[in-house]
């Protein structure tokens, strides 16, 4: 009894730990008055993240390989860059309609793509996403083609317009915690253990009664709504949009921002697109070495924490809490 | 028109081949979906390029030059790189080749030629083949002809050779070629180091045909890949045919409807023949596909 109520304890204040951690995280650089360029980086890193966390539904938790998620990010930017063009909807409504249009999109995909595994479900993923792309590319008329869709306004919510980078940091920041809640919630439930069987292993999740197509398509569709709030949000923040924003350079960021952050981990996939988009400005000053040493960092990661970062602290968890003192032998 | 097409289509094709091989060859002997083939055929190119800048050399020399540094390459970056992962996660493996891509692709332009250039014109030059009223440019016919002469070596290598049946028989099951004897671990370099070569000889021709820069490989190596599907996953005459098909596909879609249509049509080809023929032309029913 009393060592369940030690544990219960000890679990509460790991909890507050962490929570207080993320509101000093938040509040930081709001208190250092940061520049412009700062929050950018900040925001960037969120819409990453909400992608990211998308991708590792699909990739870490249900194993199914996407290298065409930028065509979902696509479709939620173009689609709340487009109404509110046309619309001047409010941002209740363009960041929930962009993410279902993504969620469509992402349904089809992945029934097409359902019969194939691994690296046929690499390759099928690769052509929608540059389908996807030469669509965008090719009707002008609606995107703007490889010109460029110009003017997108910002977000507002009544009167109140988004149209600073900090003001943005205000509202994006809620929506990825809320959305990587809502990605916790999803993962602890029996969606979430039947993405993982399906995981380990199909044939054998299938045998126990676990509807292997209907979850594989829920985690497209789920995946897919996740990259179109962050295509919704991007498109607001920027307000230009191009068809190079969208290439399969962006697919493969996404994926590896999964796999170095740590596939199947929801910490993992912040871990990722902070450490990628962060990495990215500071070896800036390595001007035209940046991406030879981008690359060669991340082969490095690859080769010596193959689970990646925060699957490798995972894995380590008990050591690292026992070094930290948290935890008594 | 029509004939148009087709001349222009076909060495395009043929390079389209050469990345289509390497993937073939690399995927049946490693395993491997190698997305960085495109850019070895960029290395390849612009070997071609810093020796012609230095040497007057004629064509065999800077044909063979090129295989063997971009082959050294090739064998190098699988056996440091590719070899420490090979039974890691493919999520892994694939972003790992991408990486390579990366890396490749900015140690180009980080060495300070990321303007369109092309090589000199005394490489692969000769007279204008007249054929009817059309002619046709040396770089042109010296593409199909080198072509064909080196899908009829490496078939005459993998299937007349020891080595060569090393190599199969590696690729169709490496423990129990490991228990004939056969020195696997250097079969499977030994697949690269051919990728590599491969990788080189086409660079020069894509050097020739097409304008370089360093963000070619990519495009290419896309293309390449594409080709590799439709021929046939893992079948090496399917990947030539493959690469030549999607050459003269993507001739047609710029001749007759839009050139803007040509990347395009690259991907829905690709969705189409994986969701209705995912063997392909030549390929082989595979579990993982169906």
């Amino acid at each position: 009894m009393r060592r369940e109520a030690e544990m219960e304890r000890r679990g509460l204040r790991g909890k507050l730990i962490v929570s207080a951690g993320v509101i000093v995280l938040f509040f930081l650089p709001v208190l250092f008055k940061s520049s412009d360029y700062v929050f950018h980086t900040l925001n960037m890193i969120a819409y990453y993240t909400i992608a990211v966390t998308g991708l590792n539904i699909l990739l870490g938790y249900t194993g199914q390989i996407s290298i065409g998620h930028a065509a979902l990010f696509a479709i939620g930017a173009y689609t709340s860059a487009l109404l509110a063009l046309k619309f001047g909807f409010s941002a209740f409504l363009l960041i929930p309609l962009s993410g279902l249009a993504a969620a469509v999109v992402g349904f089809f995909m992945g029934a097409a793509c359902l019969r194939l595994k691994e690296i046929y479900l690499a390759m099928g993923t690769i052509g929608l996403g540059g389908a996807v792309e030469g669509v965008i590319i090719n009707w002008d008329t609606l995107t703007g083609g490889s010109m460029g869709l110009l003017g997108i306004p910002y977000l507002r919510v009544g009167s109140f317009v988004f149209n600073t980078q900090y003001r943005q940091y205000f509202l994006v920041y809620p929506i990825m915690i809320f959305l990587l809640l809502v990605a916790r919630g999803i993962i602890s439930s029996r969606f979430g253990r039947a993405m993982m069987a399906i995981r380990e292993d199909a044939i054998a999740a299938a045998s126990y009664g676990i509807d292997t197509t209907g979850y594989k398509l829920l985690a497209f569709t789920l995946s897919a709504f996740y990259g179109g709030i962050a295509g919704s949000l991007f498109a607001h923040s920027t307000g230009i949009l191009f068809p190079d924003h969208f290439s399969m350079e962006v697919s493969i960021l996404l994926l590896m921002m999964v796999v170095i952050g740590g596939r199947g981990t929801i910490s993992g996939s912040i871990m990722g697109a902070a450490l990628m988009t962060a990495g990215f400005e500071f070896l800036r000053g390595l001007k035209e070495f940046q991406m030879v040493i981008y690359g060669i960092l991340l082969v490095f990661f690859i080769l010596f924490m193959p689970q990646g970062i925060m699957g490798s602290l995972l894995m380590r968890k008990d050591r690292i809490l026992l070094w930290l003192g948290w935890e008594r032998k | 028109m029509i004939g148009n097409i087709i001349l222009s289509g076909i060495p395009i094709g043929c390079i389209y081949a050469f990345v289509a091989l390497g993937f073939s060859l690399i995927y049946s002997s490693v395993r491997l979906l190698h997305l960085a083939q495109g850019d070895l055929i960029m290395i390849g190119a612009y070997t071609g390029l810093l020796i012609t800048s230095f040497y007057h050399i004629p064509t065999v020399p800077l044909l063979l030059s090129a295989l063997f540094i971009v082959a050294i390459l090739a064998s190098l970056i699988e056996r440091f790189i590719y070899r420490p992962i090979m039974y890691s996660h493919p999520s892994n493996r694939i972003i790992c080749t991408l990486a390579v891509g990366i890396i490749l692709r900015n140690i180009i332009t980080a060495s300070g030629s990321n303007r369109p250039e092309n090589l000199p014109e005394w490489v692969l030059s000769g007279e204008p083949l007249v054929l009817g009223t059309r002619l046709i440019a040396p770089a042109y016919y010296w593409t199909i002809v080198i072509s064909a002469v080196v899908m009829i070596f490496l078939t005459l290598f993998l299937m007349r050779t020891k080595v060569g049946l090393a190599i199969r028989a590696t690729a169709f099951n490496r423990r129990l070629s490991d228990l004939m004897g056969i020195n696997t671990s250097f079969m499977l370099t030994f697949s690269f180091f051919i990728g590599g070569a491969l990788a080189g000889i086409g660079g020069i021709l894509a050097g020739k045909v097409l304008f370089l820069n360093p963000g070619m490989g990519f495009g290419i190596g896309i293309k390449g890949f594409v080709g590799a599907v439709i021929g046939g996953w893992g079948s090496l005459p399917g990947a030539v045919l493959g690469g030549l098909v999607l050459g003269l596909i993507e001739n047609w879609v710029a001749g007759f409807i839009s050139s803007g249509y040509k990347d395009a049509i690259t991907f829905v080809i690709l969705v189409f023949f994986l969701i209705f023929r995912p063997q392909g032309f030549l390929g082989q029913k595979d579990e993982a596909r169906s």
